[in-house]
């Protein structure tokens, strides 16, 4: 599912994002209110659902937006630059065939204008980071096969490919799986797994937002 | 409350959006639902246990024009669009190729909603469809049909000639899309054959279409224009009308005689070749196409593109279409039944990949019902593919029911019957379903394997497991030949190089890890190769010791006439199936040559990569970095080298190799970047000398299984020489290059040697690496 507009960056590259005012954090959900005719509004579900929106090809309606940000809030990390968000990543992590924990980078984005300072790989490593404290197995996510730039930004952060999918997208593209090894469960097929009686922590353990 | 249809629609009406009432009756929960709505604060979920991400996929938002295709409707001039104004010959002729090249892009695995519906001329024949033939027309209401002056050349066109070619386009849709449903083919990946709510008249006789078809085409071939144009214009809608009905006429056939149905697939390629030669005239109608046509189908999926493709692209796709069909019928000249597995596997890596509908015809065809060309059960097969490799004693596969082993090695026929039958049914998949099927397969063979040798390995079985004399050091006490597992360890092993091998046509290893796919696949070819001769060696054992024992009854059946004796009954030698003996012999000949031919290229490229590796151009796979700023490693190169061998590790034999037996057989650290290129080198050199000398084998007794790939087996062959010719045209360059080691500059060095996989033109196992300097 994943889609990525992102470009290669270069140690100079980053070396030039020092200066620049991004700022980075995770996202955060509407403040709770005493006052119940007082609604906090979801400021940041829509900002990141207007970049993604006018970034990306794929039509995601606000039910996916949610069911991920919702679910995994501490998985969303944004980029801001004076305070508009400027890209974002969103990710979850649950249990994968009940034998290990699995993360999962579901989009990446960053406007045009911004591409090539290495914002993408800056937020890529911190959702790698927060899944790797929250015991996460793997981390896999879908890309297209002829989207260089995202491959060489996966690829130059320990992913590898695990397979082709024919005709994956819309647009009848085909995709790559790519996949981040974290422990060794990850290198044993689900099966044996299974047959071993292993079983994935508790979701709730990993101190998901509810 | 209650509230009718008739409210809903006034009501609708009054905000000037039409809307048609789904059921009769309604009960508003509007306040209702605000209310409890009200309760959930922004940032709460509610969500039942159930819904998962497929549903928050599915889930569309109304009136978002990228998720609701009804806004494209709302937006669209479809309406102002009439069906039955009539068209010039040259406005005939584009619509027709239009629908042409759409009805091809369909047969790539698009969805009908994004190309065939797209045309308002198709849309108004299946509206108007009441289930009568009579109601196909481009008359406003179906039981009022048009009119028509069969003098005005325009509306003749409209009505006979293009309305015919909609009708076959239609019919031709609905019986390939009654194919493409089965098990080789997935739906969505490898085609749509969702219809939307629409009928693809599947109860209109194909028939009847056809002879509309040929009525219209006949007519138009009597009739004349006083315009050069227009006559070269009637010429080709009747071509592409007598194509219609040709291609029609083959898929009504398809039980018909090879030899019939073969003339028919010629007839379509040679007719394909006729339109191009009046494309260029037609003139283009691009509003009689429309993607707002999405919006009026039942399709709960997001606005797709209108995916069309350029004419010639697709008359080139036709012709593959048939050429594939016509190939097909090729498997009823078969001598064996290892000639159809054969095809099955050179089907399956077959250069351009099949289109779905042949891959679904060789499954519904030539594996119907689980038999092989509807004839052959699934047990024959098995009994003659352990048969071809290892010839064993016949009396093996006629075990009578009161035998003790008779129920283990029932059990036993019936999994093989079921993992051959899926291994065969995989043959029809996509090259990337094909190599994840595979990595499920080898689990199944595996298992299989192990409860051959459990049976062959029982007390009941003993007189099946004469035990030959072997080496006299060797501790197992001889050789076994062990036949049922020998044949599950034969084909786990080529399933095993497969997936590797398809890993790199796929693209899915970096150049990083090809030292350990191309270490790997050396590795299990190296093990097939020796369970190759170990099987020889049993095959030269048995049969010299059947030799044996017939000589001896003939020396005593001589002395007994001399001395007139009675003759004693000759008994019955049951060492081996002697009779199939030289098939195999041949067969483990040519599978050892082919064997030794893709070692000695694994081994070129080995030490290609290896100099790669030496002079810094490629790095080995190391752990990656927690952030760009930080050196804690997330990863290991040891979980990577697991990683990548995931799909076998559950395999017993041959188990994984441990990392570092990896590391420590693979270390070509040692080695200088000239002897590795000389190796190379030679290596390569080597197998295209192997390849010549497997080509020069062209006598029947040579092509054991190989009577319907032969043609396929030379171009297969050749793609081998061209890869070993690319790379070495490569270690040329890298000679020239002059690299040397790298001593840790490995940035500097990247900078000036650009590595590219080139895959087209080169066999698709092997992708060759072609250098170039990097421009400072």
């Amino acid at each position: 599912m994943i889609s990525s507009s992102v470009q290669h960056s270069t140690a100079s590259q980053l070396s030039a994002l020092n200066s620049m005012t991004i700022e980075y954090r995770a996202y955060r959900p509407p403040a709770a209110s005493d006052d119940p005719t007082q609604k906090s509004e979801e400021k940041d579900l829509t900002a990141i659902q207007n970049l993604i929106d006018q970034v990306l090809q794929e039509p995601y309606g606000i039910y996916v937006y949610r069911y991920f940000i919702y679910q995994w809030p501490h998985l969303c990390f944004l980029a801001l630059e004076d305070g508009n968000v400027i890209g974002v990543i969103v990710c979850k992590l649950d249990p994968h065939r009940a034998v290990r924990m699995r993360g999962y980078i579901a989009m990446i984005a960053v406007v045009t204008r911004l591409r090539g300072k290495g914002i993408a790989s800056q937020l890529l490593s911190l959702a790698v980071s927060k899944m790797i404290e929250l015991k996460a197995d793997e981390i896999v996510l879908e890309t297209r096969t002829d989207n260089e730039a995202a491959l060489r930004l996966y690829e130059r952060l320990g992913f590898v490919r695990s397979k082709r999918m024919h005709r994956y997208y819309l647009d009848s593209s085909d995709a790559y799986r790519l996949i981040l090894p974290l422990t060794e469960e990850s290198t044993i097929r689900s099966c044996v797994l299974a047959s071993e009686g292993a079983s994935a922590p508790n979701e709730q353990d990993n101190g998901m937002y509810v | 409350m209650s509230t009718t249809a008739t409210d809903l629609a006034d009501e609708a009406a009054s905000d000037q959006v039409k809307l048609r009432p789904v059921v009769s009756s309604y009960v508003d929960i509007t306040d209702r639902f605000t209310a409890e709505a009200a309760k959930i604060m922004p940032g709460q979920l509610v969500m039942m246990e159930s819904f998962e991400l497929v549903n928050s996929i599915n889930a569309l938002e109304i009136m978002d024009p990228k998720m609701d295709t009804g806004v494209l409707n709302l937006r669209s001039n479809d309406a102002n669009f009439d069906v039955s104004a009539p068209r010039s010959p040259q406005e005939i002729l584009y619509i027709m190729d239009e629908l042409f090249a759409l009805e091809m892009s369909w047969c790539t695995g698009c969805a009908l909603s994004q190309t065939i519906y797209t045309c308002l001329y198709i849309e108004h024949l299946l509206n108007n469809f009441n289930g009568v033939q009579e109601s196909l027309h481009f008359g406003t209401r179906a039981s009022d049909p048009p009119s028509i002056d069969q003098n005005d050349l325009d509306q003749f066109l409209l009505h006979h000639a293009l309305r015919s070619y909609a009708i076959g386009v239609i019919k031709t849709c609905d019986l390939m899309r009654r194919q493409l449903q089965c098990k080789g083919i997935f739906e969505e990946e490898d085609a749509v054959t969702e219809t939307y709510g629409l009928d693809l008249l599947q109860f209109v006789s194909p028939g009847y279409i056809l002879a509309v078809i040929e009525a219209a085409a006949f007519q138009i071939e009597c009739k004349t224009s006083s315009s050069d144009t227009t006559q070269q214009v009637l010429t080709g809608i009747a071509q592409r009308l007598n194509l219609r009905a040709t291609t029609l006429r083959t898929m009504m056939l398809a039980e018909a005689p090879p030899a019939m149905l073969q003339q028919l697939y010629s007839a379509c390629i040679q007719m394909a070749d006729t339109l191009s030669e009046t494309h260029e005239l037609a003139v283009a109608v691009p509003t009689a196409f429309s993607m707002a046509v999405q919006g009026r189908l039942e399709c709960g999926m997001p606005p797709r593109p209108l995916l069309e493709m350029p004419f010639a692209k697709a008359v080139e796709l036709y012709q593959q279409l048939q050429t594939g069909m016509s190939d097909l019928l090729r498997i009823h000249e078969y001598g064996s039944i290892g000639d159809i597995v054969s095809y099955f596997e050179h089907f399956a890596l077959r250069l351009p990949d099949e289109l779905p509908y042949v891959r679904s015809q060789l499954h519904q065809q030539y594996l119907k019902d689980g038999r092989l060309l509807g004839k052959t059960t699934m047990r024959e097969a098995v009994i003659s593919d352990i048969t071809d490799l290892c010839s064993p004693m016949p009396s093996l596969f006629e075990i009578p029911s009161s035998h003790p082993a008779y129920a283990a090695l029932e059990d036993f026929y019936v999994q093989a019957e079921r993992c051959f039958e899926s291994y065969l049914t995989v043959m029809s998949h996509n090259k990337c379903r094909l190599r994840q099927r595979l990595c499920g397969l080898i689990l199944d063979w595996n298992a299989l394997q192990a409860v051959a040798e459990t049976i062959e390995s029982s007390p009941e079985m003993v007189q099946f497991s004469l035990v030959l004399q072997g080496n006299p050091d060797d501790p197992s006490g001889g050789l076994h030949p062990l036949p049922l597992s020998s044949w599950a360890y034969y084909r786990k092993l080529k399933m095993m190089v497969w997936i590797v091998f398809l890993g790199f046509e796929l693209d899915i290893y970096k150049l990083d890890e090809w030292p350990l796919m191309l270490w790997y696949v050396d590795y299990l070819l190296g093990i097939t190769d020796t369970h190759f001769k170990r099987l020889e060696t049993v095959v030269e054992s048995m049969t010299a010791l059947h030799q044996q024992q017939q000589q001896q009854q003939n020396t005593a059946a001589k002395k007994n006439r001399k001395k007139k004796q009675p003759q004693q009954s000759a008994q019955k030698l049951d060492y081996i199936n002697i009779e199939a003996v030289p098939r195999t012999t041949m067969l483990l000949t040519r599978l050892r040559a082919e064997t030794e031919i893709f070692r000695e290229i694994c081994r070129g490229y080995l030490c290609l990569v290896a100099v790669l590796t030496l002079a810094g151009i490629v790095n080995p796979p190391r752990g990656a970095q927690t952030s760009p700023s930080s050196s804690a490693l997330r990863t290991s190169p040891e979980l990577l080298y697991r990683i990548r061998l995931k799909p076998f590790g559950p395999i017993v034999a041959p188990e994984v190799p441990p990392y570092e037996t990896y590391l420590q057989l693979s270390d070509l650290n040692n080695w200088t970047i000239p002897a590795l290129l000389d190796n190379a080198q030679m290596s390569l050199n080597g197998a295209q000398k192997m390849v010549s000398q497997l080509n020069k084998l062209t006598r029947p007794e040579h092509l054991v299984n190989a009577k319907l790939v032969g043609e396929s087996m030379t171009k297969t062959r050749l793609l081998l020489l061209r890869s070993c010719i690319g790379m070495n045209v490569s270690i040329m360059r890298l000679r020239q290059m002059k690299l040397v080691q790298s001593d840790g500059g490995e940035r500097e060095v990247k900078r000036k040697v650009k590595v590219t996989i080139e895959q087209e033109n080169y066999h698709p196992f092997f992708p060759v690496l072609v250098f170039a300097e990097n421009e400072q």
